[in-house]
């Protein structure tokens, strides 16, 4: 207990100084602007703007990239609540209430609204990210390469589960993502894989260019051609403060959105997602008058706004305690991580405890200059989204580009992004959602290191899943998530809140 | 989201398609056995997972047999949006960042979106000088900004 608070203090100290506060500051207002962009989701964001993190020593870096991190999931929401434009999947929840309200001129209050449930929901979870993550890391160092293995299936089981989607396309997805993982050179004997005598493949195919191509020119495609359905923001914002009675409504709902968050969000997959739909269908279920949601609900807000908040923040934990990522944005902050030297997991808390608790702290710190900062910018976003796509496609495009290009000065990375956007859209044409490709391709050759590990220690016998116990529960729980799966109680409850 | 027939089927068709390029390509790779892998276990077992996938969409399209939307692309989108990166990396080492930019977004012109010359050429300037700016001289990226044949 005292030493979670003296280690934050620790963590303060070095996030309050002058130099840390600036890229803190700096990362939200950029994570906002790029993220505000209509069709731009938190990854494509990360993405385009690791550039400018790559002069920086190791803590203000990661410091900064914390920042982006919240800038963006706030500037996603931005975009759903003030032109029903969600960038991603966790933001459509928001969209539904959240734009209806814009259109009744409340846009004001609904933005407050969204900016100080996800502020709450960020205290709440920094918090729990200071409580869960170092236990959970020390329990992580007693893991073998069969715990290991039985974790990373749960994860993508989960993932598989709570992608939205076609449930078995959602399993091909994530086989044919660990398949263009394994690209490269194997870790354990040397040998290359698919790499043709290609010698830009030889390190395996890059993952933010794969992230970017997915992410960032598939969606610029997709936009293009979906022009009829772009939408300006409407009216001028009058009140930027809910009403009492809209905050009256709003603050509890705020209070259990975060809480499911934080619950759902710890667990491996999509639990930010799942967590913004519970909060919703949990709010439209206990309220009055559950016809007013769909309509402007403040509490449609408020708890999805929190959950996502939450979730997205909590899914922290399991990457930073374990070194493995829970969705694909996590995916991307480790590959962030990794080029400034730092690689997570269980020994990331022992080694550089204060560059952790450094993070923690900044956690917070970057919540509330979102607060700060997003409230009397809103007259700019709105601005923002009304540049016409004209404009406003080839400026991300350009971004996107010298972002890839940046990462290791190979032209060869341009190219293959621009392969990537192509597969990206044919992807999106036949319903297929990259997001479990993508966590497939990280996690491919861990799992198959973790794997191999395994059954070399075992001789080839794959009873050792079943006798060491931790191993054998992970693997339960995976099981178990499928058979619930077949069962449909989850499937039902999610097609009943997806809007779509 | 619900799935259309004929999404599905294109969905059955890219993971067969995909698993057996995997297979195809990884044919070589030595297999070993389960206590001694050898480098193509792993990608074996998946490409079988992806044409195994394949095959089950493909048979639920053809046993539901239900008529829907047929799945299209926006080519020219595509097209211009592809041909716009693959243009940016090959013209950066000659043109240099500036007058790259500036021709890429002078080019996004042909999105078919609607919009005014000058508004794009000024767009196409203030990002040249911008991002020079940005990426060259403040966060010293070493990115080429003179032109050189």
């Amino acid at each position: 207990m005292v030493d979670i608070f003296g280690n934050l203090a620790i963590g303060f100290a070095i996030a309050l100084s002058l130099k840390n506060l600036l890229y803190c500051f700096l990362g939200a207002l950029f994570g906002t602007l790029i993220g505000v962009l209509p069709g731009i989701g938190p990854l494509a964001t990360i993405a385009m703007l690791l550039p400018i993190t790559f002069h920086l020593e190791p803590t203000g870096a990661l410091i900064m990239l914390a920042g982006i991190f919240y800038g963006a999931q706030y500037g996603g929401s931005t975009t759903a609540i003030l032109v029903n434009l969600p960038g991603e999947a966790t933001s459509v929840v928001t969209a539904i209430d959240g734009y209806q309200m814009a259109r009744q001129g409340r846009a004001g209050s609904a933005l407050a609204i969204a900016a100080l449930a996800s502020f709450f929901a960020g205290c709440v979870s920094t918090l729990v990210i200071a409580f869960l993550a170092p236990p959970l890391s020390r329990l992580a160092l007693l893991f073998g390469p069969p715990e290991f293995t039985a974790l990373m299936v749960l994860g993508l089981v989960a993932a598989v589960v709570l992608a939205s989607g076609s449930l078995v396309a959602s399993i091909g997805m994530v086989m044919a993502g660990m398949l263009l993982g394994l690209v490269g050179t194997d870790v354990t004997t040397g040998e290359q894989r698919y790499t043709f005598g290609i010698r830009q493949l030889f390190d395996g195919i890059e993952f933010v260019v794969v992230a970017m191509g997915l992410f960032g020119v598939a969606e610029i495609v997709d936009n293009l051609a979906q022009r009829e359905k772009r939408q300006l923001p409407d009216g001028k914002i009058s009140r930027l403060w809910p009403t009492r009675a809209e905050a009256r409504e709003a603050s509890p709902a705020a209070v259990r959105g975060t809480l499911l968050g934080c619950i759902l969000g710890v667990l491996p997959g999509g639990g930010a997602l799942i967590a913004s739909f519970a909060s919703y269908s949990l709010e439209k279920r206990i309220a009055k008058d559950p016809s007013r949601f769909g309509q402007g609900a403040p509490a449609g807000v408020a708890g999805p706004e929190a959950a996502n908040n939450a979730g997205a923040q909590a899914s922290f934990i399991p990457m930073l305690a374990l070194g493995i990522p829970p969705n694909a944005v996590m995916a991307l902050m480790i590959a962030a991580m990794t080029i400034h030297g730092i690689t997570p997991g269980p020994k990331f808390l022992t080694d550089k405890p204060t560059l952790f608790w450094a993070m923690v702290a900044s956690m917070w710190i970057g919540n509330l200059m979102l607060v700060i900062l997003n409230l009397p910018l809103v007259g700019l976003w709105v601005r923002l989204l009304r540049i016409p796509y004209a404009y406003l496609f080839p400026i991300i495009l350009v971004f996107c580009c010298i972002g890839v290009y940046s990462l290791n000065y190979r032209l060869f990375d341009v190219f293959m992004m621009a392969g990537f956007g192509a597969f990206g859209y044919g992807l999106k044409r036949i319903g297929c959602e990259p997001a479990p490709l993508v966590l497939g391709f990280v996690l491919g050759p861990m799992l198959e290191e973790q794997f191999r590990r395994t059954l070399l220690l075992s001789d080839g016998d794959f009873s050792v899943f079943a006798t060491r116990p931790l191993a054998a529960s992970l693997i339960s729980a995976a099981a178990l998530m499928i058979a619930a799966m077949s069962l449909s109680g989850l499937r039902n409850m999610r097609s009943k809140v997806d809007p779509l | 989201m619900k799935l259309h027939p004929t999404q599905q089927a294109a969905q059955g068709l890219f993971f067969v398609f995909f698993g057996s390029l995997g297979w195809l390509l990884g044919r070589d790779m030595p297999i070993g056995t389960a206590g001694d892998m050898g480098v193509g276990f792993v990608p074996r077992m998946l490409s079988y997972g992806c044409i195994g996938i394949g095959a089950l969409l493909l048979t639920i399209t053809l046993i539901r047999r239900e008529s829907g939307i047929a799945f299209g692309l926006a080519w020219w989108p595509l097209l211009i949006v592809t041909a716009l990166v693959v243009a940016f990396g090959l013209l950066l080492p000659h043109l240099g960042l500036p007058l790259t930019i500036v021709a890429i977004v002078l080019a996004a012109g042909a999105s078919g979106e609607t919009f005014d010359w000058r508004v794009l050429a000024v767009t196409a300037g203030g990002l040249a000088l911008v991002s020079t700016l940005l990426f060259h001289t403040l966060l010293r990226l070493q990115v080429p900004v003179w032109p050189s044949w």
